[in-house]
């Protein structure tokens, strides 16, 4: 029994690779050929792709339907029969990932029939082809670009498409950085209505709005006007398409010629989600999406059947990697752990012995033979003489895997180079063989042949140099030092740091998959923010939501609740980490082999904006949104402000949505009250769109104005220019409700330090990097088995929280939990005590705090927190002593790579 | 010298990150770029050490690429912005020891950049063609190893009456495990491996040569086993990545020009040809050596480094105030002290003929050091090695030659200066090795200064704990320097000052960083010239 995940893309593998990491069985079920859906087309994401995709491929427990159709569904939930082509398949449950289409019916008036008039995503392919040209081209004739134009919201927020389509904003910010970044000598400009772009995607705009290369401009235009119509007389030359738009500020109608014309498309629910959603019988919403709810995120109405990525509404990639994973740590309570478990139990070869490298020469089906003359090469690397195996009879993937693994076994190999592919497509399954046969993962050592020499190199040059890349592996793998490979058990047991919703859920969900949580709360009660918020715009109430939370918290028996406590020392290795708990009167040390941080974030008090504080009359949002529950009348004028302070803390990215709704519940509970919204960017994004029409419907006045004239208040008298109108209002309030910013918690200052979580210029954390594999991480931290999800990230709502946490919960699990034993990294840095001087250099260099300086015998001397090092070895090259190294990069290995073809 | 058909050899760093990725795109669209290019993966840029980068330059490459993510895209947050700072102090450096700094170069890719990456490494390769060929390639020794009884014979280790007394000085015996007795012992075993282990660990002060009764000399005996080393392996745990004696060994197969000391000496008078030549040594090197961390951290060696570059310019200060004129010879190179310590004979004797044949082409009679590593090298050595007969003076000497005379006035110093107290380190090459012991302190002492002297002064200085030709520099080496520095800080003065840069950086590198409490090092360090000549500065 397992799981099925219908749809290859990436929250469709983000949830199979956590459900096969934590041991279960996944069906993976793709109506195409190929792997990655929309990812693997946008420009930069393609080969971030790659590594992930290798994964999938060679998993043991992930069973591949490539070109597979879902044809009929019967049983229910942990037992459900799943026919797919014909066959049947029996899962306990069924994750839905068939992502989204861009929206193609757009108005004729846009021309985009003119080769020049083009989609976002066609625009990402060019992008990807003038990146590797190094030129950036217009179809119709081939010329250099010069000016491009993009176009924000085309079959988004409107009738066809009433939502937002949340990510285009910040696509095209993207876009325009990547632009100006390579082709530094286009022009851009784009017209937009409002910039919904939250977190970095905002500083990222700031930044391009300081470039006097880009323009943004508020405006939408309602056509493109290609050369030789008769309105385009007076266009400069060489530049075909005219846009015409309002002058917002000036009062004018401008005209502006570009080149290219990018059309931001929006994005519809995948085309084949009405097919299916019938054939599972889950319910949709009323636009095509399966229904779900704020709370349950994820779930459909058919229990055991879940929904994630943009086939849950339009997200970001970041996004559809944690609904994938939030969605796996749902699907997989209804199946039991396949025998195939989660790790193979390894054995290593014995430190100290001289080494015994196995050469291993893949010709990848022709792609190496054909250009590489493999019996020279062989030649060349028998003359070596620690090389006692040679094996020339490599011609795929599968018998790469398969002849390394016996090799190493017959021949008792202690190191083993492989001469193939680039290790980016090979590293991970052929240590995974390498494991099979009881090697350490450091004892293997890749000779890129194919991308390096075969497909570059005519075939004299390509042998030549494929030897020299040889022989510097093999150098490489004979001054590796030995490390003893130490397994150590994993302590089934989380540690979840707060106890907001993100702490509870994640606490709950990680129970739930069978392993003890500690939850830790700094505060009297669990509940965090939302013992101060009454209810959410989707209308749950949050005492209700935080009532049924605790509830199930302080049921479950695997949970235990620590109140007014705090972490004071954490110390140990992924897996087995030793945190010190202090409570109201004692310390207390807990073993756990995870840990969630969930510390939320707090608000920032508006002492003195607008006279909050000081007057009566001037609340802020979360004040008024208990005032509305507590059902206080509301009557005369209101002014809501939005965006007034800029420079503390960051605006959730809620704070337009609870803004539109609570004017609606004003509007509601008093039709007679007058509604004013000062604000700069109206942020209603996806379903939000809907709401901030219906206060527009509900007759709620919006008032935008600009960051150089922000709204004064002056004896009671609010003066705003409205850059709309271009006109400066007065407005005399009976209320004012402020919406207010967020700072970091007091916690995120310690905890960075003490789990090396890095933090952004905000003070936010930021999860871990993986480049080039874009930022598809969404909740791991660069520290093996700690994980963040919620506000402490980024202050967002409630449904995102309960995404995040369960997929902290489910990368918890996949990566430290389920497994019985664990292994250090090997390429973290260790110090040599003798060497060491202390002079702290390293501690200075290390960007992640995972250096100390602890006394001994009268000098300070180095230490590596284990769990917390990159093995950047950044730290290795500032060491003046060399005390300090990498143990898979050490200056004598390449020392000897270079002394080999020297 | 351009030779149109020859082939650059070239080792790319590539981060594995966005450059590899870049690097297999560029394969898999069938991008062709020259055959010459060897791809050296590294987890991230910021890993690539400088001794990498002049390692590949020693052994004949005829460049390295260093290739990148974009800012701001590194896994690590910041390993490119630290890769780019370490290449600039590397260009600074390939440029003073006469290489190219075109031959190195750092690029950002992002994984897409498949193109960028063939066209960027074929624009190196041809812009590394035009510069031609680079002509260093320094080689392992050529003849074999020399045998262990032929060391013992030669340095007496026949005779070791087997006392003890050479352990119970020795300074590294007191911090770690590591007897000269012992040593010897397994060395008249035939022990070769365990002799062989500890053969950096020795510092070559030579204090236990100076007691033996039996007249062991152990510091050659030690040199002469770390030469056998150069025939299989490398120096091991070079500090700062052996760019001292990388450079060095670079430096002795290219042209050097004379930039970089004309630019010390600007605005001193020198001239280029003359009886009484100053020998600046590698001081001016010192200003990029000492940026080898270049991170982004406040580096405290930089400024150690600026402060040693400047030595020669006061030596030079002091010279002229006594009316003396000193010739320089602009391209000198490396004495090769540190690569003669090493065993490494042949860079050292390439070095010392080529500083040779440049002096007589100077016209030199007498040749003047202030580093007593130089002075003990061109003193002691160079005959040994090449045809070298001029007078070899130390700077201290030739200060007090010409205070004697009149022509220098240090004296008639502010009433204040009387109530300075300074204490006196002895470099073991100045003192222990050739005897200078008072004429620093003369100097000193007609200044004004009152010279405290520490427990261990003279014949019984202790070593500043500097780790011998750049080779490991750990906890031993640091105990023993705060221990010296404490000794310096209990004679009560305000000042200690030292004849010797190295002294200088390491006793100021072992002040570095926090300390244990009740630790108390904190006392300004300088060179004898840099006080002398602010002392005759202030006078004036
Ligand atoms: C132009 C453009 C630019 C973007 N740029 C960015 C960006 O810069 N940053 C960012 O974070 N996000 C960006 N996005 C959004 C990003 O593409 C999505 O967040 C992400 O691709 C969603 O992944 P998914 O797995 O949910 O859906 P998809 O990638 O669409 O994957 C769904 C997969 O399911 C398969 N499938 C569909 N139906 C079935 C079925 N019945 N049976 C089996 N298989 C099925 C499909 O073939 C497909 O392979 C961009 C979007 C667009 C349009
Ligand atoms: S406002 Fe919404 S629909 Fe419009 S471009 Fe921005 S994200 Fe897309
Ligand atoms: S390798 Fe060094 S610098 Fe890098 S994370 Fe580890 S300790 Fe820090
Ligand atoms: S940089 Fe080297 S010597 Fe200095 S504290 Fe770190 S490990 Fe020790
Ligand atoms: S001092 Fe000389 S004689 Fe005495 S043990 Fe040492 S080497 Fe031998
Ligand atoms: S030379 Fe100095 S460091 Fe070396 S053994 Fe003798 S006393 Fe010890």
């Amino acid at each position: 029994m397992g799981v099925a995940v219908i749809g290859g893309g990436i929250s469709g593998i983000s949830a199979a690779l956590d459900l096969a990491h934590s041991g279960f069985r996944v069906y993976l079920i793709e109506q195409r050929q190929t792997l990655g859906g929309k990812v693997a087309e946008l420009a930069e994401c393609k080969i971030g792709l790659a590594p992930w995709l290798a994964e999938v491929e060679n998993h043991p427990n992930i069973e591949l339907l490539l070109g597979g159709t879902v044809e009929a569904l019967s049983g229910t939930a942990g037992d459900f029969r799943l026919t797919v082509s014909g066959r049947v398949l029996a899962v306990g449950s069924i994750i839905l990932a068939p992502g989204y289409e861009i929206f193609e019916n757009v108005s004729s008036s846009y021309n985009l029939d003119h080769p020049d008039v083009i989609t976002t995503l066609d625009f990402e392919r060019m992008l990807r082809a003038a990146t590797k040209s190094g030129e950036l081209t217009r179809p119709s004739n081939g010329q250099p670009v010069r000016k491009i134009s993009f176009i924000q919201c085309v079959g988004s927020r409107c009738t066809e498409n009433e939502l937002c389509s949340t990510v285009c904003c910040a696509c095209t910010a993207r876009d325009a950085k990547i632009i100006r970044q390579r082709f530094p000598q286009v022009e851009v400009a784009v017209f937009y209505i409002d910039l919904r772009v939250f977190g970095r995607d905002e500083q990222l705009v700031e930044e391009l709005k300081n470039d006097p290369g880009v323009r943004y401009i508020k405006s939408r235009v309602p056509e493109v006007i290609p050369c030789g119509s008769p309105v385009h007389m007076d266009t400069p030359s060489g530049e075909p398409l005219l846009l015409k738009y309002e002058n917002f500020a000036a009062g004018t109608i401008e005209q502006q010629a570009f080149d290219l014309v990018v059309i931001a498309v929006g994005l519809l629910p995948s085309k084949t989600l009405n097919e299916l959603t019938e054939i599972l019988g889950v319910i949709q919403d009323p636009f095509g999406y399966p229904a779900t709810s704020a709370t349950n995120p994820v779930e459909t109405s058919v229990p055991g059947i879940f929904v994630c990525g943009c086939a849950n509404g339009p997200m970001r990639v970041q996004e559809s990697v944690a609904q994938g994973s939030a969605a796996a740590v749902k699907a997989a309570r209804f199946v039991k752990r396949s025998d195939q478990h989660a790790e193979t139990p390894q054995k290593h070869a014995p430190v100290g012995e001289a080494p015994r490298i196995g050469v291993f020469i893949c010709g990848c089906e022709g792609e190496i033979s054909n250009n590489v003359d493999i019996a020279v090469l062989a030649e060349r690397v028998r003359s070596h003489d620690t090389v006692v195996h040679v094996d020339t009879e490599l011609t795929t993937c599968e018998t790469a895997k398969e002849k390394i693994t016996r090799g190493v076994r017959e021949h008792h190999l202690n190191r083993v180079v492989f001469a193939g592919c680039s290790p980016r497509d090979s590293e991970s399954f052929l240590s995974a063989a390498c494991a099979n046969a009881g090697l350490p993962p450091y004892s293997l050592e890749i000779a890129n042949i194919r991308e390096q020499c075969a497909w570059v190199h005519t075939r004299e040059a390509a042998t030549e140099v494929a030897g020299e890349l040889i022989t510097m592996a093999i150098e490489r793998v004979r001054h590796q030092p030995e490390e003893v490979i130490e397994r150590y058990p994993v302590i089934p047991r989380a540690l979840v740091i707060g106890g907001g919703v993100s702490g509870m859920t994640a606490a709950l969900e990680i129970a739930t998959a069978g392993y003890e949580v500690t939850l830790l709360e700094k505060a009297s009660e669990l509940g965090g923010a939302l013992n101060t918020v009454y209810a959410f715009p989707t209308g749950e109430r949050a005492s209700d939501v935080l009532a049924r939370l605790k509830a199930d918290v302080i049921r479950n028996e695997r949970v235990t609740v620590y109140t007014n406590a705090e972490l004071t020392d954490w110390w140990g290795r992924p897996g087995a980490f030793t945190a010190r708990i202090r409570t109201a009167g004692s310390d207390e040390e807990i073993e756990c082999g995870a840990v969630v941080v969930a510390i939320g974030t707090q608000a920032v008090t508006p002492l003195g904006w607008l006279g909050y504080g000081a007057a009566k009359n001037v609340v802020t949002q979360a004040e008024f949104s208990a005032l509305l529950a507590a059902d206080t009348a509301v009557a005369g004028t209101i002014v809501m402000v939005q965006d007034v302070v800029h420079n503390e803390g960051v605006y959730p990215k809620y704070t337009s949505i609870e803004l539109v709704t609570n004017a609606i519940r004003a509007k509601d509970c008093n039709p007679d009250a007058q509604i004013f919204v000062l604000y700069q960017e109206m942020k209603t994004y996806g379903i939000g769109e809907l709401k901030y029409k219906e206060a527009r419907e509900k007759g709620v006045i919006f008032v935008r104005y600009t960051q150089d004239r922000p709204p004064e208040l002056n004896a009671g008298i609010i003066a705003v220019f409205d850059m709309v109108l271009g006109e400066e209002l007065q407005i005399k309030p009976d209320l004012i409700v402020l919406s207010t910013p967020m700072v970091p918690s007091t916690g995120h200052e310690h905890l960075h330090e003490l789990l090396g979580i890095p933090m952004n210029e905000q003070g936010f954390f930021i999860e871990a990097r993986e480049r080039p594999r874009m930022n598809f991480m969404s909740v791991d931290t660069p520290t093996r088995g700690v994980l963040v999800c919620g506000s402490a990230l980024f202050p967002t709502s409630l449904d995102e929280c309960i995404v995040q946490a369960g997929a902290a919960a489910s990368r918890a699990c996949s990566t430290i939990l389920a497994h019985e034993y664990l292994t250090l990294d090997p390429w973290i840095a260790r110090v040599d005590e003798l060497l060491c001087r202390g002079c702290g250099l390293c501690a200075q260099v290390c960007e992640y705090n995972a250096i100390t300086l602890q006394e001994s015998d009268g000098l300070p001397i180095a230490t590596v927190r284990e769990a917390i090092c990159q093995g950047c070895g950044a730290c290795a090259v500032a060491c003046p002593a060399r005390a300090i190294r990498c143990r898979t990069s050490t200056v004598e290995q390449f020392i000897a790579m270079i002394e080999a073809i020297a | 010298m351009t030779e149109e058909d020859f082939e650059p050899r070239i080792v790319v760093f590539c981060c594995a990150g966005c450059a590899y990725a870049s690097a297999d795109l560029s394969g898999a669209t069938r991008l062709q770029y020259p055959p010459g290019v060897r791809i050296v993966r590294v987890l991230c840029a910021g890993r690539v050490d400088p001794y990498f980068v002049l390692r590949a330059f020693e052994r004949g490459f005829d460049g390295v690429l260093i290739a990148a993510c974009h800012p701001g895209d590194c896994r690590y947050h910041s390993g490119n912005e630290k890769a780019a700072q370490r290449v600039q102090m590397l260009k600074d450096l390939l440029g003073a020891i006469g290489i190219d700094e075109k031959r190195l170069r750092l690029e950002y890719f992002a994984s897409v950049e498949g193109g960028k990456f063939a066209h960027k490494i074929t624009e190196f390769v041809n812009e590394v063609r035009n510069l031609g060929r680079n002509e260093v390639r320094v080689e392992r020794p050529k003849d074999a190893p020399e045998e262990l009884e032929s060391i013992i014979a030669d340095t007496a280790v026949y005779y070791c009456a087997e006392c003890g007394k050479c352990t119970s000085i020795c300074p590294v015996s007191e911090a770690k495990p590591f007897s000269p007795r012992v040593t010897v012992g397994q060395a008249l075993f035939g022990f070769t491996n365990d002799v062989e282990q500890v053969a950096f660990d020795c510092l070559t002060c030579g204090r236990c040569g100076d007691i033996c009764p039996a007249v062991v000399d152990f510091p050659e005996f030690i040199r002469r086993v770390r030469r056998r080393l150069l025939f299989e392996s490398y120096e091991p745990n070079p500090s700062h990545g052996n760019l001292f004696v990388s450079a060095a060994r670079i430096m002795s197969q290219t042209e050097v020009d004379g930039g970089m000391r004309r630019a010390l000496f600007k605005e001193l008078k020198t001239s280029a040809r003359g009886e009484l030549v100053y020998f600046t040594g590698c001081a001016p090197l010192y200003q990029f050596l000492f940026k080898d961390i270049g991170c982004a951290v406040d580096l405290p060696f930089e400024r150690i480094g600026a402060e040693i570059a400047s030595i020669p310019r006061d030596a030079v200060f002091l010279l002229n105030r006594a009316g003396v004129t000193p010739a320089i010879a602009e391209r000198e190179k490396c004495c090769g002290h540190d690569l003669y310590w090493i065993g490494d004979d042949e860079t050292f004797r390439a070095l010392a003929r080529y500083n040779a044949a440049l002096l007589k082409e100077t016209g030199a009679k007498r040749v003047v050091c202030s580093c007593p590593e130089g002075y003990w090298i061109l003193k002691q050595k160079y005959p040994e090695f090449v045809e070298f007969d001029f007078e070899v003076l130390h700077i201290s000497e030739l200060l007090q030659e010409l205070v004697v005379r009149g022509d220098l006035q240090l004296g008639s110093a502010p009433a204040d200066r009387e109530r300075i107290s300074v204490t006196y380190q002895d470099p073991c090459r100045l003192g222990k090795m050739l005897g200078v012991y008072d004429a620093p302190r003369y100097l000193l002492h007609e200044t004004g200064f009152t010279v405290n002297e520490m427990v261990h002064a003279r014949e019984i200085a202790n070593c500043c704990g500097g780790p011998n030709a750049w080779v490991g520099c750990g906890s031993v080496h640091r105990r023993m320097q705060l221990t010296r520095l404490e000794e310096a800080t209990a004679t009560g003065s305000e000042l200690l000052v030292t004849a010797c840069p190295k002294c200088q950086a390491h006793l100021r590198c072992a002040q570095l960083g926090e300390l244990p409490q009740g630790r108390d090092v904190k006392i300004e360090i300088k060179d004898l010239v840099t006080v002398l000549a602010e002392a005759v500065r202030e006078v004036h």
